[in-house]
């Protein structure tokens, strides 16, 4: 099969009546997220999760992906027109983008944003098709024994790139893989880790968690942090949206940096549309004949880190489609969502189930049409949804993800114990630990321990063979390089001037 | 917790000190839990094996955390607001406790009301509105639009 008759399949799923509303709904609720300070794209995605269990899988995993790379589009308007970046991948966009504005030059700043999101979002579809067979045929050779180093590496290279302490991150990780193990064992089906609790012996629910976690828990964060409603609009109309020449021709290196820059951050674990955002806005402050431009309404300072967002949010679905392994807690979450949907994610996934894979990668490139639509000509109605104050939001989302927890098992006590959740992940931020890792270890748990049984099995009880198969034994090298090198004091002081990076 | 506890000198990173205690009391107590699972038989790894595993390596690393906590000079534990906490945790266990009887709209609005207690900036008319939309919205989508068997009104009327 060429990539050009895997895309025919593709656009046959993608462009049915329903998946392209489906589409259509994602990329809507995605702008809507990325437009409103407050909600974020994990949150979102969570809280959408019970809603797609009765949906067919592949508009299910189309609309999940469209809230992700929409948020992206949405988060810079913000940024832009009120300095109030609306999720955390447009925080830099809001350093430059902001003081355009200011200047009298928002149109161009949401043009050039929404133009390098659109660019960045066919180049990282392209990618996604081109890397996609090969990635698969390669992951194709793993045994057991590869696979659960693989997954291994996944998960400490998810954490040696995030910020924060790696020490916390990886014990977050194991406390994600132990609540894996809560339930019936999938070989013996011996009921273990529940604490003798009934509710919990068909295991926990990833959806439960993840709705508690980053749902609850971050409006418990908000309410507390005392918004003010002051956000001021920078001006009523914006005039103009069409950027001159000459910004085009400042913008388009950036662009194109941009879109390289976030295309390989989004295939490495860990990586993901905030980090690259950050690093093109360094990178193209750096370049920069002018850098004391930056900061004073750079149209580079715009158009570098909404092309790399942009870029990242979409190639961090290669690990996903073709390995099964999140690059991220969205991707988690879309793992979580296939598992539900009885669909084994991992190398095979694109063999038994082409039309799903296939049709989600036409579809974020027409999901990135619909964005480019909905967001510059109509604009102006999302700004107006600032307006909608926090202290309205808040209650609903809390009520709609209620109703969403219940709605998965009609299990009252699942209520309770999301907000279980949501109060530990409020713990969780107090105490400066990212819930993102739980969720990787959450959800890559049960492929871990089944991937490490089998290969115990097949070695007759020989532990030793994720060191004597040269495949496990190389990943597992790179493993330990990765945790020596985030331990060293040089790479650490990177990786904080990384994400401090003004 | 108390602030003299940080004053002593002893705890100097008072986030990493009981962050890593919590995480060595989950680990023993999964570990405790995970004691009667059958482990190793033979070639294969028994369902006791990994859990006990994860357990062991979950205390190990919330000790090594605590010991950072007690080298490291870390930000002090921030008071959490009990406010939201509070009605959040509120309109969640009201939600569980009334769903099955009162049914879905009646429910989610008391829900949406107790919540909204969280936040001082709540305005009462405006709240009213809004609880009655998102219920109607919800009403809509969950039991019409995805057909989920759900109770809309209490039981006696239902």
């Amino acid at each position: 099969m060429d990539i050009f008759a895997n895309l025919a399949i593709g656009l046959q799923v993608a462009v049915s009546p329903n998946n392209l509303l489906l589409c259509l709904v994602g990329a809507l609720v995605g702008t809507l997220v990325g437009v409103l300070p407050g909600i974020g794209t994990i949150a979102t995605v969570a809280m959408l999760l019970p809603v797609t269990f009765g949906m067919q899988p592949t508009g299910a995993i189309i609309m999940l992906a469209g809230i992700y790379y929409g948020a992206q589009y949405g988060g810079s308007t913000t940024s832009i027109l009120v300095n109030i970046p609306g999720e955390a991948t447009s925080v830099v966009t809001a350093l430059d983008g902001f003081q355009m504005a200011r200047q009298g030059g928002a149109g161009p700043a949401l043009a050039i944003a929404a133009i390098g999101s659109f660019f960045a979002g066919c180049v990282a579809t392209v990618l996604i098709a081109a890397l996609s067979v090969p990635l698969m045929n390669l992951a194709l050779a793993f045994g057991p024994a590869g696979y659960f180093s693989l997954m291994t590496l996944g998960l400490l290279l998810a954490v040696a790139l995030a910020s924060g302490s790696v020490l916390k991150a990886v014990a977050m990780i194991v406390l994600g893989l132990l609540l894996a193990t809560i339930g019936y064992d999938m070989e013996t089906n011996v009921p273990r880790m529940s604490f003798g609790i009934a509710e919990l012996s068909d295991g926990l629910s990833f959806a439960t968690v993840a709705l508690g976690l980053f749902g609850f828990a971050e409006i418990i964060r908000n309410l507390e942090a005392k918004t003010s409603e002051d956000r001021k609009l920078v001006q009523e109309k914006i005039t103009g949206l069409m950027p001159t020449r000459q910004d085009l021709r400042a913008s388009w290196p950036a662009i194109l940096r941009g879109t390289g820059l976030g295309s390989i951050l989004g295939i490495l674990p860990g990586g993901g549309a905030v980090i690259s955002s950050f690093a093109s806005y360094t990178l193209e402050k750096k370049l920069s004949r002018h850098p004391e431009r930056f900061g004073r309404g750079a149209i580079e300072g715009v158009a570098g880190p909404e092309s790399a967002n942009n870029a990242a949010a979409q190639t961090s679905f290669i690990p996903l489609l073709t390995l099964g392994i999140p690059a991220n807690a969205v991707m988690a979450l879309l793992i979580g969502a296939m598992m539900i949907q009885g669909i084994v994610p991992g190398p095979r996934i694109m063999q038994t189930q082409p039309q799903l894979v296939w049709g989600v990668i036409v579809s974020m490139w027409l999901g990135n049409l619909m964005l480019l639509i909905i967001n510059l000509p109509m604009v102006g109605i999302w700004v107006r949804l600032l307006r909608v104050p926090y202290r309205i939001l808040f209650p609903a989302i809390v009520v709609f993800c209620a109703i969403g927890v219940y709605s998965i098992g009609n299990s009252p006590v699942d209520v309770l114990i999301a907000g279980g959740f949501g109060l530990f992940g409020y713990w969780l931020a107090k105490n400066d630990f990212e819930p993102a890792p739980l969720l990787l270890g959450m959800v890559l748990g049960p492929m871990m321990e089944e991937n490490l049984r089998r290969a115990i099995m097949l070695s007759r009880g020989d532990i030793t063979v994720f060191v004597t198969r040269p495949l496990s034994a190389a990943l597992l090298a790179v493993c330990a390089i990765a945790l020596v090198l985030t331990v060293l004091p040089a790479i650490r002081r990177k990786r904080e001037e990384v994400f401090v990076e003004e | 917790m108390s602030a003299s506890s940080e004053q002593a000198g002893l705890i100097k990173g008072p986030r990493e000190f009981f962050g890593g205690i919590v995480l060595m009391a989950i680990g023993a107590g999964a570990l405790w839990e995970s004691r009667n699972l059958p482990g190793i038989q033979g070639f294969s790894l028994g369902p006791g094996t990994v859990p006990t595993i994860y357990s062991v390596v979950l205390l190990l690393l919330g000790a090594g955390i605590l010991a950072i906590g007690l080298v490291r000079k870390g930000s002090p534990l921030d008071r959490p607001s009990l406010r939201g906490l509070a009605c959040i945790a509120a309109s969640l266990i009201l939600f569980s406790l009334c769903i099955q009887s009162l049914g879905l709209i009646l429910t989610s609005m008391a829900s949406f009301l107790t919540a909204a207690l969280g936040s001082a900036e709540t305005r009462w008319k405006e709240t009213m509105v809004a609880s009655v939309l998102l219920t109607a919205f919800c009403c809509l989508l969950f039991v019409y639009g995805l057909g989920l068997p759900f109770q809309l009104l209490p039981k006696i009327m239902g």
